[in-house]
């Protein structure tokens, strides 16, 4: 591994200020990674050499010509999930239905990015439009976790922590609807943040549930988490749901600490909890509040997602009918064409879903489903506001194992939603959480997961740095 | 909770424009039925006095400027993806028919 490899964000400007090293030289160093790592991780699904390197030495030419320092992204490469519009490449979602499919537009973040200065590398795979919790759902085949190449590296943003677990890039961008941006963190052993529903345009995000997906940073540390947020987070006129966010500076606070007793029942593996209990005890010795809280609808909110995430991901997907972009088969007739083009070019995962939506949003049943579904939602909502009546954060494991085996799960789809049964409720809340390395249990990555209160981003940043701090290299 | 025989399931991928093809009819109505049976749970809540969540960014009526003239060349660009393309426009088998 060359020296330009490890270093952070911040390092990667001040180098590139002080002239230690080009921006092309950095570029070269990850592409060269790309190329060693990905026979045998294959997290990308596409690789941008030549753009990469030519706008890398862009950015040499400006700073040398203009004189001036670098900017806090300029030069920075990143990888970006394959559901992620960037006009003029390839945008399948893992699907093969987008196979054909070239991005017309840039996605908002990828806009924030271009005018940061920031490289793409490439696209990240992911289960087919991030359906999945394993990356086993794409329909080019799977992603290796970097820690056991026989297991999977979580999902579905499973490309972008697997290439920044295996050193393929710094950071990336991931999607979370129900902890697709935490669980691959917490399986590759790196930081991912979902923000707040409503903080990240979702304008170029190839959509699956419309009222539950966020963009959100991958990093190695909580530091570029940040960063990348600032530069992708706010309001876009192309995304009516997005918010303006008021940052506000914090410095080591000393938070109250919330811990919901029923984030620690049956199902979660012991050295999960051991470590997250330790977590969260090296929180209290450094001066936090832990106080113990009750979630208590929290036994329902997986069944709660498993009825609104498909409903919408259903009608979500009607889009893709073979007529205006994508896959498109010759049939007589135009029924056929529709039925011929999304049999073929939906995977077994998504016509699950679209099979199990349009049934919970068919006449007669739409009320014993998706009405009742959310209800529940708003219960589990005012859990959380009235939990955060009394604490300023909420702590708890990302999921309840480290990463299992490719192929497991993949016949078992209950076993596989499982994976999601931690993360799942704060999406339903739309609350932003990250994911932050806490230790290890047989070489295999285990996350702690930090719950804010809406667009308290800021919090979770702060108290992951704190954390990093105490806890030290894994 | 019902059981999905293969009629339904097959009446349900023709409402969602897929055909199933041989066995999956049965494969898949066994997961959804499995799924149907885990989600069933919240059938023991009591939800009768409470409103539903339909996102939760708390927000209403975002309005935006009328600007179609911008997305002139965002058009064009869509345009270039259709499949079938003739004059401009995109082109379908017919919508009427006779079996």
């Amino acid at each position: 591994m060359n020296d330009l490899i490890p270093l952070s964000v911040e390092e990667i400007q001040k180098g590139l200020s002080k002239k230690d090293f080009s921006a092309e030289e950095l570029t070269c160093s990850y592409l060269d990674n790309i190329r060693k790592e990905e026979p045998r991780i294959c997290a990308f699904l596409s690789v941008f050499e030549k753009s990469a390197i030519k706008e890398a030495k862009k950015i040499d030419k400006a700073l040398k010509d203009e004189k001036r320092e670098a900017g806090i992204l300029e030069g920075v490469p990143i990888a970006i999930k394959d559901n992620i519009l960037i006009k003029g490449e390839k945008a399948t979602a893992g699907s093969k239905i987008l196979e054909p499919y070239i991005a017309s537009y840039d996605a908002f973040v990828i806009e924030r990015l271009r005018n940061a200065g920031a490289i793409f590398l490439g696209k990240t795979n992911c289960d087919e439009f991030a359906m999945g919790s394993s990356c086993e759902n794409s329909a080019f085949g799977p992603t290796k976790n970097p820690h056991d190449t026989e297991r999977v590296p979580g999902g579905s943003s499973g490309g972008s922590a697997a290439a920044i677990g295996v050193q393929e890039t710094p950071v990336a961008l991931g999607s979370d609807t129900g902890g697709s941006i935490r669980q691959p963190a917490s399986f590759c052993g790196v930081v991912g943040l979902k923000p707040t529903y409503g903080a990240v345009s979702r304008n170029g995000l190839i959509a699956m549930a419309s009222s539950l997906d966020q963009i959100g940073p991958l990093a190695r540390n909580v530091r570029d988490a940040e960063i990348l947020f600032n530069i992708i987070s706010g309001k876009d006129a192309k995304d009516s749901t997005s918010q303006k966010i008021i940052q506000k500076e914090l410095k080591e606070k000393k938070f109250i600490i919330g811990i919901p007793k029923e984030y620690f029942v049956s199902g979660i593996s012991a050295d999960v909890e051991k470590s997250v209990k330790k977590a969260i005890k090296d929180l209290e010795d450094a001066g936090h509040t832990i106080k113990e809280i009750n979630l208590p609808h929290t036994a329902y909110a997986l069944a709660c997602y498993y009825i609104i995430m498909p409903a919408e991901a259903s009608s979500n997907l009607a889009r893709f009918d073979g007529m205006r972009y994508g896959l498109s088969k010759k049939e007589k007739n135009l029924i056929s064409m529709y039925k011929e083009s999304r049999s073929q070019g939906f995977g077994t995962e998504v016509r699950r879903r679209i099979l199990l939506g349009t049934y919970v949003l068919s006449s007669g049943y739409y009320e014993a489903y998706y009405e009742r579904a959310q209800k529940v939602r708003t219960l589990i909502r005012n859990d959380f506001k009235s939990a955060f009546n009394d604490v300023d954060l909420i702590a708890t494991p990302v999921a309840p194992t480290t990463a299992f085996k490719i192929g497991e799960k993949v016949n078992d789809p209950l076993a596989m939603y499982l994976e999601d049964v931690y993360t799942v409720p704060i999406s339903l809340a739309g609350l932003p959480a990250i994911s932050i390395p806490c230790g290890k249990s047989e070489n295999l990555p285990i996350g702690l997961q930090i719950i804010g209160k809406p667009f308290c981003e800021q919090d979770l940043f702060d108290i992951g740095k704190q954390y990093e701090k105490i806890r030290g290299d894994i | 909770m019902s059981d999905f025989n293969k009629k339904e399931i097959e009446h349900l991928a023709e409402l969602a424009r897929m055909h199933l093809d041989k066995g999956e009819g049965k494969s898949l109505g066994k997961d959804v039925d499995a799924i149907l049976g885990y989600v069933g749970k919240l059938s023991k809540l009591d939800v009768s006095n409470i409103s539903p969540t339909t996102h939760s960014a708390e927000l209403s009526n975002v309005m935006r400027n009328d600007d179609a003239s911008k997305l002139r060349k965002k058009a064009e660009n869509l345009i270039e993806q259709f499949p079938l393309l003739e004059k401009g426009y995109l082109k379908v088998k017919s919508v009427f028919h006779h079996e």
